[in-house]
């Protein structure tokens, strides 16, 4: 050090050190300057302009499984190299599934995912985005009335037959009181294949079968009608079969709620945190595990031939799954290896 | 290893322009830097919100064309189709501003929706414009309603749009004033930073500015203590302090040098001195051989004369005696001018020469010694006592009336040997002993000299013992005799 000092090594060190921090400063403000433009831009706008524009509708904002078949589909949309919008979720006015159907056609994206449902005004709707070269895919739930390009989903009546299975298998030592929470038209292909099957095995007799329709697509009523059905002293139930994951929660929840855990089963649809809970406490008996992911993959894939190909497939269906207690912990490896 | 400067032939001025040019391009470039970013960053604050301005301006156009619209219907007024064209045209221009879209994957969806949903609006205005001009009540009014339901969807976009773009504009808005604070900080930093290695540079090249002059000032005050044996200054650079601690060092050297001659020439001159009085000593040497040359050879013939007189008046064994007491005079004055002799030799020659003299003067010449044996032998320049014994014959007791006597006495007093001899003479004035003993006035040697006289005697014995006061010469007055005393050192 000595040695350097008297050699002058250390005005050198000294003149370096400045010089150095010069440049850091340099290039800590070209580090600032591109962090400021990363503030406002993260792509080319041309190139975003030009890209193909999808829109996702649906009117189940809050539900879990919507949101994961959204993601689904945008991950599969982005592979291709375009954009997808959830349509309507972020607006200020809440709009009809008819009405976001329309804003988008005369928005003129290049295609729609639609979570379905079976009224004439969306399948109106559908039909004039149709008309105007716009294919339309429902998935999850299908608008059967109208004239969409592609259905990506499970098959009610397939559906039916499995739930009819599972009543059998679970519940069919004695005569039960069996309530099928329908919401949708198409809900209707689930109760007749539920029927179908119990009469070709003849237990008909040993469940009766009641249908509670929820009477409009109004928001919480379905929650309602599955509490005044646990609490009613006539109807006594002793399965409740739901048809949408929201209607399998609020059920779980009631129970939990009114104490009537283990006087009522309930078979469930979609497989959401709480939903698996109930499996796991043995409040839900069984629920249909739909795979979401590959139903995404699959709505961009039929999207995709329909661009290319106007008569394409109409329907494409995914096998059912139920989980029940057994399987609980291989789904929830398999869940988080997917992950 | 020794690190070498890489500037050593740089001056201390240019050292300190070089210095304060570095570190004020050093600030102004970082200053400069600071300042541009701070400036694109006060920019880009103001920027923020100004796609929310746009977006304001083009929902104000688009609502004024409803409201032309819906005054056209009414009143098919020329001014308010003008009015209408006007804003029809004044968001089709927003429409197409390039800045209409930002970089953003999901907000450029929602302003393509927007774009799209305003064109469909601008065609449903139209059909209502065109179906006033058919007067078909019916048509327009029904696509006046469908005008007006499409605006709304447009402004629940358009307020969403707005909504995001507040959002996303405040969290940028809130970067970058995060992003100002940094660089304030970073400012802060550097600047301190850069001062510091400033100060510590500055510090750091005075100090080897003034070390030198420091150790040179330590060393100016060594040699002027008389410290000549003070270690060569190290020159580290050819600067000003370089190049004076370059002359101060060969000064040094040269000083040191000098010194060195000096005393190399003292000591010569030493030795020179030396040499020199051991040349006067040798020439005193010959001086004193040469005044022993110095002695009158009428005496012999004066005296051989008289030895042949004598003869011839006698020819018998007298003159044998005088003869050889002149033999021996002479002997003993060849013999011995060269060289030194004893006291006894002394005395012998002293009777040798009254013999001949009473011979000469018919005895008149009376003579008693008194010697201490003792120092017979104690040495002494030869042909002393002689010239005394020939000066008091000649001043002291020739010329007297009745009868002459001269005592010599060698005894010992102190560490003197003192050799006197006593006339009853004539005596001698003190004004004349001293000029004798300082040898301005000689004594007037008679022409029967045997040539040494008395100032040879005291040359002689003054340059043999190296001594001023030796001869001691007494006399109470006239006619009161005088006695010269020799008092001779004893060497051990």
């Amino acid at each position: 050090m000595r040695k350097l000092r008297e050699g002058h090594g250390l005005e050198h060190m000294l003149i370096g050190f400045l010089i150095l921090l010069l440049f850091i400063t340099i290039a800590s403000m070209l580090f600032f300057h591109s962090l400021m433009l990363d503030t406002n831009n993260t792509g080319d706008i041309t190139q975003l302009k030009e890209k193909k524009h999808y829109v996702f509708i649906s009117g189940e904002y809050s539900n879990p499984t919507i949101d994961d078949l959204y993601d689904s589909i945008k991950e599969n949309v982005e592979k291709n190299g375009a954009l997808i919008e959830y349509f309507g979720k972020k607006l200020a006015v809440e709009y009809s599934i008819s009405e976001l159907i329309e804003l988008a056609t005369h928005a003129k994206v290049d295609g729609m995912f639609i979570v379905g449902e079976d009224n004439s005004k969306v399948a109106s709707a559908i039909n004039q985005a149709l008309a105007e070269h716009i294919p339309v895919i429902t998935v999850y739930k299908d608008c059967s009335i109208s004239k969409r390009s592609c259905f990506v989903g499970i098959n009610g009546y397939a559906l039916g037959e499995s739930f009819a299975r599972k009543l059998e298998s679970y519940h069919g030592d004695k005569e039960k009181n069996v309530y099928i929470i329908m919401n949708s038209v198409q809900d209707k292909a689930v109760m007749k294949g539920i029927r179908v099957y119990l009469n070709q095995k003849k237990e008909q007799e040993k469940f009766h079968l009641k249908e509670i329709q929820i009477e409009s697509q109004e928001k919480f009523t379905s929650e309602e009608m599955i509490r005044e059905l646990v609490l009613s002293k006539e109807e006594k139930a002793d399965v409740l079969l739901c048809l949408t994951s929201v209607d399998t929660s609020s059920a779980y929840q009631i129970l939990v709620d009114y104490n009537k855990v283990g006087k009522i089963n309930v078979l469930g649809y979609g497989t959401s945190e709480p939903i698996l809970e109930g499996i796991q406490k043995g409040i839900i008996t069984a629920t249909v595990a739909i795979d979401i992911k590959e139903m995404g993959a699959l709505s961009v894939k039929a999207m995709l031939e329909h661009e290319q190909n106007s008569n394409a497939r109409t329907t494409i269906s995914l096998p059912v799954e139920f989980v029940d207690q057994g399987m609980l912990s291989e789904y929830r490896k398999r869940k988080g290896g997917l992950k | 290893m020794r690190y070498k400067s890489l500037t050593p032939q740089i001056s201390i001025r240019f050292k300190f322009v070089l210095v304060v040019f570095l570190t004020s391009c050093i600030m102004i470039a970082m200053n400069a830097v600071l300042f541009y970013n701070i400036n694109k960053s006060v920019k880009k604050v103001d920027e923020v919100y100004q796609s929310n301005v746009r977006l304001n301006m083009f929902e104000t156009a688009l609502n004024n064309v409803q409201t032309v619209l819906l005054e056209y219907l009414e009143t098919k007024s020329s001014e308010s189709i003008d009015y209408y064209y006007r804003n029809v045209q004044k968001v089709e221009r927003y429409l197409r501003d390039p800045q209409w879209y930002s970089a953003d994957s999901d907000s450029i969806m929602f302003e393509k929706d927007i774009s799209n949903l305003t064109r469909h609006y601008i065609n449903l205005t139209a059909q209502a414009v065109q179906s006033k001009r058919g007067r078909n009540i019916e048509k327009y009014r029904k696509q006046y309603d469908q005008a007006k339901q499409e605006l709304h969807h447009i402004n629940t976009f358009i307020y969403t749009l707005n909504t995001e773009r507040f959002q996303a504009n405040s969290n940028s808005y809130n970067s970058l004033i995060r992003m100002l604070h940094y660089l304030e900080v970073v400012c802060m930093i550097t600047l301190v930073c850069v001062t510091i290695a400033d100060l510590l540079l500055i510090y750091l090249l005075t100090k080897r500015i003034t070390t030198p002059l420091i150790q040179l000032a330590a060393t100016a005050n060594e040699i002027g203590h008389e410290n000549l044996e003070v270690p060569i200054l190290p020159v580290k650079s050819m600067d000003e302090v370089g190049v004076v601690t370059n002359a101060f060092n060969q000064m040094t050297k040269r000083l040191r040098q000098y010194i060195k001659q000096m005393k190399e020439a003292a000591e010569k001159e030493s030795e020179h001195k030396q040499k020199e009085l051991l040349m006067k000593n040798h020439l005193k040497d010959v001086q004193l051989k040469y005044l022993q040359a110095q002695i009158n050879p009428h005496f012999l013939f004066n005296t051989l004369n008289a030895g042949v007189q004598l003869s011839m008046m006698e020819d018998a064994e007298q003159t044998g005696t005088f003869l050889e007491h002149m033999a021996d005079f002479f002997r003993y004055n060849l013999k011995t001018i060269n060289t030194d002799t004893t006291i006894e030799e002394e005395v012998k020659q002293i009777n040798h020469y009254l013999y001949i003299l009473n011979v000469r003067f018919s005895g008149d010449i009376h003579y008693e010694s008194e010697i201490d044996e003792t120092y017979l032998s104690f040495r002494v320049p030869s042909m002393i006592l002689q010239p005394i014994i020939e000066n008091a014959v000649n001043h002291g007791i020739r010329n007297m009336e009745g009868n002459g006597k001269i005592v010599l006495r060698i005894y010992r007093q102190e560490m003197f040997v003192c050799i006197s001899v006593k006339d009853n003479g004539c005596g001698m004035q003190q004004e004349q002993i001293k000029r004798v003993l300082c040898m301005e006035e000689p004594l007037k040697e008679s022409s029967d000299s045997n040539g040494i006289g008395m100032n040879n005697v005291l040359k002689r014995l003054q340059i043999y013992y190296q001594n001023q006061n030796m001869v001691e010469i007494k006399s109470d007055g006239h006619n009161m005799g005088t006695e010269i005393l020799l008092s001779l050192p004893i060497v051990q």
